[in-house]
């Protein structure tokens, strides 16, 4: 375990990330919020705990929400690194520190297993309606490979793939 | 590497009023018993300080990294289009694409590299002469090497048929102002 310690030391900005993600979402719904850990050196290396939501709606887009706000900041950051230092062979020290930063926030974007357990959860809960529990348990199926995906650097994969490839492959669409 | 999890708490059955602060009135529509404000307070959980200035860190370098991006952007568009007009040998097309991007990336050698090509192609010779001056020295992978002392030896060949074609122009010219047709009307 020590490597991937190391790595989370590495990439701790996305853990902050995703957690603040996880707190804004319940913020948003309305859901009361326990207990929050930012960053810690454990595993798992962050968490919210929350009240239950009043739907299985709101307890998809709080497990998920990481995912998309960690994505989405992570590949904006790279990105004016990525194209100098992947094309051009030309980064300065700020496009090094924009790749770093936009990996570990894009890195940090997988949905944990705790993430998952409680999707699975809202989705078997009574009282969700059927159409809720056809749409999201799909979704709970993919956070969960994603999740267990992580244990084989899916997640440190994946981050490089929004932070490095994603504005290259722009470039490519736009040219 | 779990980055982190929202964990939730079991919702209570025998709830006699608020779970926080005891108060009969609850809020109706959620599993956990918690009165009105009670929840409102702890919906509103309150970031603490040094999370509030990481946020705002991340969120300047989100701005520099805005700021930054359409240059870039622009720069592996230019690139990308070079390429293009290169392999079309739309040479005079990927000298002025690549330039731009020299223009916001004057060190790079990939794109010198490229640049150096093509203006020799297009003719463009004072552009070729410039970008070997700024490639001499450098670390070059075998590719590279090969494209670029092709063109700096073609160069070089040319230079010496310029001269001489120039020496040749410069001796006719002699000839010609000494013989009497060559001189100059009135
Ligand atoms: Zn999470
Ligand atoms: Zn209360």
């Amino acid at each position: 375990m020590i490597p991937g310690i190391l790595v989370t030391l590495a990439t701790f900005p996305g853990v902050i990330v995703h957690e603040i993600a996880h707190q804004l979402f319940c913020r948003w719904f309305r859901v009361a919020v326990f207990d929050v850990c930012y960053f810690r050196v454990g595993n798992p290396a962050g968490y919210v705990v929350h009240e239950p939501p009043r739907t299985a709606w709101q307890n998809t887009v709080i497990a998920i929400g990481p995912f998309l706000v960690n994505s989405l900041i992570g590949a904006l950051i790279a990105a004016p690194g990525a194209i100098p230092v992947l094309q051009f062979e030309s980064g300065s020290l700020l496009d090094y520190f924009l790749i770093w930063l936009g990996v570990s926030i894009a890195m940090h974007a997988f949905p944990s297993t705790g993430d998952a357990r409680s999707m699975l959860q809202a989705v078997q809960a009574e009282g969700t309606p059927s159409l809720t529990r056809i749409l999201v348990f799909p979704l709970v199926g993919i956070i969960y490979v994603g999740a267990i995906g992580s244990f084989f650097w899916l997640d440190a994969i994946y981050g490089v793939f929004i932070a490095m490839a994603l504005p290259n492959i722009l470039v490519g669409i736009l040219a | 590497m779990d980055a982190g999890e929202s964990k939730e708490v079991e919702s209570a059955e025998d709830s006699v009023g608020c779970r926080n602060c005891q108060q009969p009135e609850i809020e109706p529509g959620y599993n956990f018993s918690l009165c009105r404000s009670c929840r409102e307070q702890m919906a509103q959980r309150p970031l603490p300080q040094w999370i509030r200035g990481t946020a705002a860190l991340v969120g300047v370098v989100l701005l520099l990294a805005f700021i930054r991006f359409p240059a870039s952007l622009s720069a592996g568009i230019a690139f990308d289009r070079g390429h293009r007009a290169e392999t079309s040998q739309h040479y005079t097309e990927a000298v002025t694409q690549y330039q731009k991007v020299v223009t916001r990336f004057p060190d790079s050698t990939p794109v010198l590299v490229r640049l150096c090509v093509v203006s020799f192609h297009a003719g463009q010779l004072d552009v070729t002469a410039h970008t070997l001056n700024k490639l001499q020295g450098r670390e070059l992978s075998k590719e590279q090497a090969d494209e670029v002392y092709t063109v700096s030896d073609k160069l070089e060949a040319l230079v010496k048929q310029i001269e001489k074609l120039d020496k040749i122009g410069q001796a006719y010219n002699r000839s010609m102002l000494r013989s009497p047709q060559g001189a100059p009307t009135p």
